[in-house]
């Protein structure tokens, strides 16, 4: 999970282009909308795509977005459950 | 109503010129000179690193108009307009969402700048400006629509000051004009004076 955690920090970086923000910046329950990290709408939208080219993982139901984009750590939970 | 070009800007190849005089010759050598230029005005906007390349550089050359003209700061929201035109527009973005289009996940950050006149919108929410805009595609040669809009906007009362702007980001092609038009400046806002602030390169 620990290797998975930091894997998902570096994308997420890499594919939102935050180039002020380092991995170790992000900890794994820091929200990543609103007051911590600050992404907005067409960031959650480059999270699904992340989500789908990295790991083959199609959100259906945009709803589930706000549960799963919480933090890494959902991401990665949601990950882990989810990939064959 | 006495309208004049109180402050202009240019960036082009690797050089910026502010009121005729240039700055940060430092920084020609850089590989991405727009990326220098924003670190070396000091900006912070992380949403700068999002925007694709005519929006970053139509940002840069209002941050400079900025910094030379402090009326700039001191408008209420409704009270800048801003007037650009562009041959290429956000042809930019479109080449690259049409390459990610071909990917099986076309990406959202690519797609919502292909539209030309999203370098307004990027402009106006980092200055919280909400006055009139328009963006023309149009022959670099011409500024017959620039002018005449700029001067309706401001002889009509719907704007105090205009930001006129041509700008171009595509390919190798990079390159902004800007000028503030308003009351408070010393040139006379003539078609020869536009000619010279914004066509020059």
């Amino acid at each position: 999970m620990e290797e998975l955690l930091e894997k998902l920090k570096g994308e997420i970086i890499e594919q939102l282009n935050l180039e002020d923000v380092k991995a170790e910046d992000i900890g794994n329950d820091d929200p990543l909308f609103g007051d911590g990290l600050g992404l907005d709408s067409i960031d959650a939208l480059e999270l699904i795509v992340l989500l789908d080219q990295n790991y083959g993982i199609a959100i259906a139901n945009p709803e589930e977005g706000r549960e799963i984009f919480q933090s890494v750590q959902s991401i990665a939970d949601y990950i882990e459950a989810n990939r064959n | 109503m006495n309208l004049t070009i109180s402050t202009y800007c240019t960036i082009y190849n690797k050089k910026v010129f502010l009121n005729g005089e240039q700055l940060h010759e430092d920084l020609a050598g850089e590989e991405d000179f727009l990326k220098a230029l924003y670190k070396k005005l000091e900006i912070d906007y992380s949403k700068f690193y999002k925007m694709d390349g005519i929006s970053r550089l139509g940002l840069l050359g209002v941050e400079l108009l900025k910094t030379a003209n402090h009326g700039l700061l001191n408008c209420e929201d409704d009270e800048v307009a801003m007037v650009f035109q562009s041959e290429n527009g956000c042809l930019e973005s479109d080449v690259n969402h049409q390459l990610e289009v071909n990917k099986k996940s076309p990406s959202p950050a690519v797609f919502v700048y292909t539209l030309s006149n999203i370098v307004i919108g990027e402009i106006s929410i980092r200055n919280k400006w909400y006055g009139e805009s328009i963006f023309f595609i149009d022959n670099f040669d011409s500024n017959k629509n620039l002018l005449s809009y700029s001067k309706s906007l401001l002889l009509s009362g719907k704007a105090k000051k205009i930001i006129a702007a041509k700008i171009e980001h595509f390919d190798e092609n990079v390159f902004l004009s800007c000028a503030l038009i308003d009351e408070e400046g010393s040139m006379p806002l003539t078609d020869e004076n536009l000619k010279k602030v914004l066509n020059t390169k």
